[in-house]
């Protein structure tokens, strides 16, 4: 006993040590797990009602099941200010929010007609949320698609946030975070780039009786969407394909009649998310156009990055010398940006190479023996090709200065490459925002046959 | 005596050297000079690495030497004291400081609720216990634990690469900016200056200065290539990131998958924090127990955790209070500490040629 006094007494710091223990051990012990103290954001929703913000947030709630399956509900608040709406949603919800696995954010389009930034306010100043949040309009309430949501991810086991990660890094390219916005929000152009998940609420018209005989109905169609979503990762520029969820929920046939009799008692009307890979452009922080893919493929066209573009060149003889309509994947972009001056104008120069690989032809029913592999592209068709992506990207650079809005990093690349020039070409200019409408645009374009 | 070794030496230079750094300087710095703010940094680096050069032409000069007794021998003890009792001044908010940006990070990313008293009982301990079982052992444990800090940076930074970065838009930014920029940084500076206080525990065999030169340069390659990928990642909204370490890690769409990768950078700068903490503490205390000849390094330390206590919770209080001092005022201290009394030190560090005919006759 001596011994261990004195060895305490050599080390004092041994006696802190216990000290520490015995404080915060029984605090360890018998305090409650976090999560019934803390709300597990993954999702939050803004809507600006009349005079109040509404947030909603998709919480997930821990609980043991043999299922696999994460369950998750939405909850919300409101508030004359967002800071407000969520002590009133914590309130709702008798717990603290936790917003460090928040992972998409989504407004209203309504919200678009002001300066979002106003808004997103509170969020970008808690540094608990994590800047890769990913950044998304809808065009009902943000509510209703985070509802929505919590079934896409019951039947297609799809998240929205991977539903948006994969626009982002196959359609959008540029980055569609928060962060990205607030960097486009903040830059000369004051130009940037958001998501839109489109969101379809069809009101059935209610009662046991009816809502038996819709959920009939969203088992078939149900099958169709699920064939659609199939088929969406092909159809990048045809902007046909959309990923469809019910909250009635249906993936085939037969798991969406079981679903919808699981649900049939719950929901009163059928609600759907649509992902056509839209995307909104913002300038100063409100909606300035809407993008659909074929937009967003023409900006991409100076990407190296983007690959999921194909396009249709219609009535064009084939090797056979019949008229025919030809499918194209493009493949292998090279892509390299110059900017010059020509007699003070500033000259934006993309060359393009772009590799072409046939992917289908349309033989208007006729008899065509040929391999579709071993097709060469001839000049006529190589031609057409140009005229079309020209003509895209045309239409494309059309909305993109009537909107003044550089999402193509042109202020960037003139800025870096001749600084003084480009500064006194802005000075030069009446309205110095205005400059994409006094810039030429030069695309040298290049295609070759890739196999 | 217990000294500790060029390496030692090294690796304790490698830590300061990030101290208050790598989290909100670069935030911080952004606001006046833009991405310019690395040529800042790269100028301020340059006169610290002088400062380095003039420690270790002390070092040979006076290899055994305490430093009250160099300064006593050549100015006086009056003269002496009072420069020491700056760097005891200096090393006080120094801690003061790396405690604030540390437990705000913590309390931001980690506990998000208050925690204040749970940080003080945690971590006044440690750093208090670290200082009295001497600057050998802690050296020993800095230098088990340098590969895995060394790990955490370049994995924050390699991470940094998988994301969209783009060259930063530089000469952007005047003269003035420039210079308002530094003195801001000023008081981040100044972290070789623990080496002057450690001297006479220092052994720096013959050739191995460079391996303590070579440490400086990890460091300061470190805390640029921070400075620089977080400016190319960041570029206009760098204003609004505090934890540039941090934030390397988690601004990519592409990682959401993989859920907090975060807890990299939370881990290697809980480790970096406690250990400059320590480093700062034990300066500090040297300071007092040569300012106060009579006292122990006990009481220093019980003397720190009073000031500590009072300054930091009762009269500063605030985060924003602390890094507004120590861009404003503090930068005033850190200019006589870090730059008038190296010189002076190194008008110190040449022999007379009496003192040498002296040593030789000895």
């Amino acid at each position: 006993m001596k011994k261990i006094i004195n060895g305490i007494k050599r080390y004092p710091f041994i006696i802190v040590l216990v000290i520490i223990l015995l404080f915060f051990t029984p605090f360890a012990l018998f305090s409650p797990g976090e999560s019934r103290r803390r709300a597990i954001v993954i999702a939050i929703g803004l809507d600006k009602l009349e005079e109040e913000y509404e947030i909603s947030f998709l919480t997930f709630i821990p609980k043991p099941n043999q299922e696999f399956e994460q369950s998750n509900s939405v909850v919300s608040g409101k508030g004359s200010s967002v800071s407000e709406a969520i002590l009133d949603a914590q309130l709702t919800l008798g717990k603290d929010i936790g917003l460090s696995h928040a992972k998409t954010t989504v407004v209203n389009e309504k919200m678009l007609e002001e300066d979002v930034s106003s808004s997103l306010d509170y969020l970008s100043r808690v540094i608990s949320l994590p800047e890769n949040t990913v950044f998304v309009c809808t065009n009902t309430s943000a509510k209703q698609l985070l509802m929505a949501t919590d079934s896409l991810e019951k039947n297609l086991g799809l998240k929205l946030d991977q539903l948006i990660s994969y626009n982002a890094n196959d359609v959008y390219i540029t980055d569609t975070s928060l962060e990205a916005f607030y960097k486009g929000y903040y830059s000369p152009h004051k130009s940037s780039i958001i998501g839109f998940i489109e969101h379809v609420k069809e009101e059935s018209s209610g009662g046991g009786q009816s809502q038996g005989s819709s959920g009939s109905q969203e088992a078939q169609s149900g099958g169709q969407s699920g064939g659609e979503q199939a088929g969406s990762s092909n159809a990048g520029s045809s902007g046909g394909g959309s990923a469809v969820a019910s909250s009635s929920g249906q993936e085939t046939s037969e798991a969406g009649g079981e679903q919808s009799e699981k649900q049939r008692g719950s929901l009163q009307g059928q609600s759907e998310i649509l992902n056509k890979a839209d995307a909104i452009l913002l300038r100063e922080g409100k909606k300035v156009a809407k993008l659909d893919v074929d937009n967003l493929n023409s900006i991409n066209l100076l990407s190296e990055k983007h690959s999921l573009d194909s396009i249709t060149v219609e009535n064009v003889k084939c090797e056979c010398g019949k008229t025919v309509d030809m499918t194209f994947l493009l493949k292998n972009k090279q892509v390299a940006i110059q900017t010059d001056f020509q007699n003070g104008v500033p000259l934006f120069i993309a060359n393009v190479s772009i590799g072409v690989q046939l992917t289908e032809i349309d033989t208007k029913g006729q008899e065509i023996k040929q391999n579709a592999q071993s097709t060469k592209i001839s000049d006529e068709i190589a031609s057409k090709l140009e005229m079309k992506i020209r003509s895209e990207f045309a239409q494309m650079l059309k909305i993109l200065r009537d909107c003044k809005a550089d999402v193509m990093n042109v202020y960037a690349n003139f800025f870096k490459n001749d600084r003084k020039k480009f500064e006194n070409f802005l000075s030069s200019l009446d309205d110095r925002e205005d400059y994409l409408n006094h810039i030429t645009f030069m695309l040298n374009m290049k295609i070759r046959q890739d196999g | 005596m217990k000294t500790i070794s060029a390496r030692q030496t090294g690796i304790i230079v490698f830590l300061t050297i990030l101290a208050n750094k790598i989290l909100v300087l670069p935030s911080i710095l952004y606001k006046n000079s833009k991405a310019d703010s690395i040529f800042v940094m790269l100028a301020l680096f340059f006169i610290e690495f002088l400062i380095l050069l003039v420690f270790l032409k002390l070092k040979k000069n006076y290899p055994n030497q305490t430093f009250l007794s160099i300064l006593q021998k050549k100015l006086g003890k009056i003269i002496a004291k009072t420069i020491i009792f700056v760097f005891l001044v200096f090393f006080l908010f120094k801690t003061m400081l790396t405690y604030s940006v540390l437990f705000v990070y913590l309390k931001d990313l980690v506990y998000q609720d208050e925690f204040g008293f749970l940080a003080l009982i945690c971590l006044i301990p440690v750093i208090n216990h670290a200082t009295i079982i001497g600057l050998r052992s802690m050296s020993r444990t800095f230098e088990m634990f340098y590969y895995l800090v060394v790990v955490g940076i370049v994995f924050c930074l390699a991470i940094a690469f998988f994301t969209d970065i783009s060259t930063p838009i530089l000469f952007v930014s005047p003269v003035s900016s420039l210079f308002a920029s530094a003195w801001q940084g000023l008081f981040a500076f100044g972290d070789y200056l623990v080496l002057f206080i450690f001297i006479d525990r220092i052994t720096i065999k013959k050739g191995e200065a460079k391996k303590v030169m070579l440490f400086a340069l990890v460091g300061v390659i470190f805390v640029l290539a921070i400075f620089t990928i977080f400016y190319s990642k960041y570029q206009l909204t760098s204003f609004m990131h505090n934890n540039a370490l941090a934030d390397l890690l988690v601004f990519s769409v592409q990682f959401n998958a993989i859920g907090r990768l975060d807890i990299i950078a939370m881990l290697t700068i809980m480790t970096l924090g406690l250990f400059q903490l320590e480093i700062f503490l034990t300066a500090f205390c040297d300071c007092f127990v040569m300012v106060f000849s009579k006292l122990s390094i006990k009481y220093a330390t019980a003397v720190f955790d009073i000031l500590f206590l009072v300054i930091y919770l009762v009269l500063i209080a605030k985060y924003e209070v602390m890094i507004s001092l120590a861009t404003s005022i503090l930068p005033y201290l850190a200019i006589v500490a870090s730059y008038l009394l190296p010189i002076l030190f190194y008008a110190l560090s040449f022999k007379h040629k009496r003192e040498v005919k002296d040593e030789e006759n000895h």
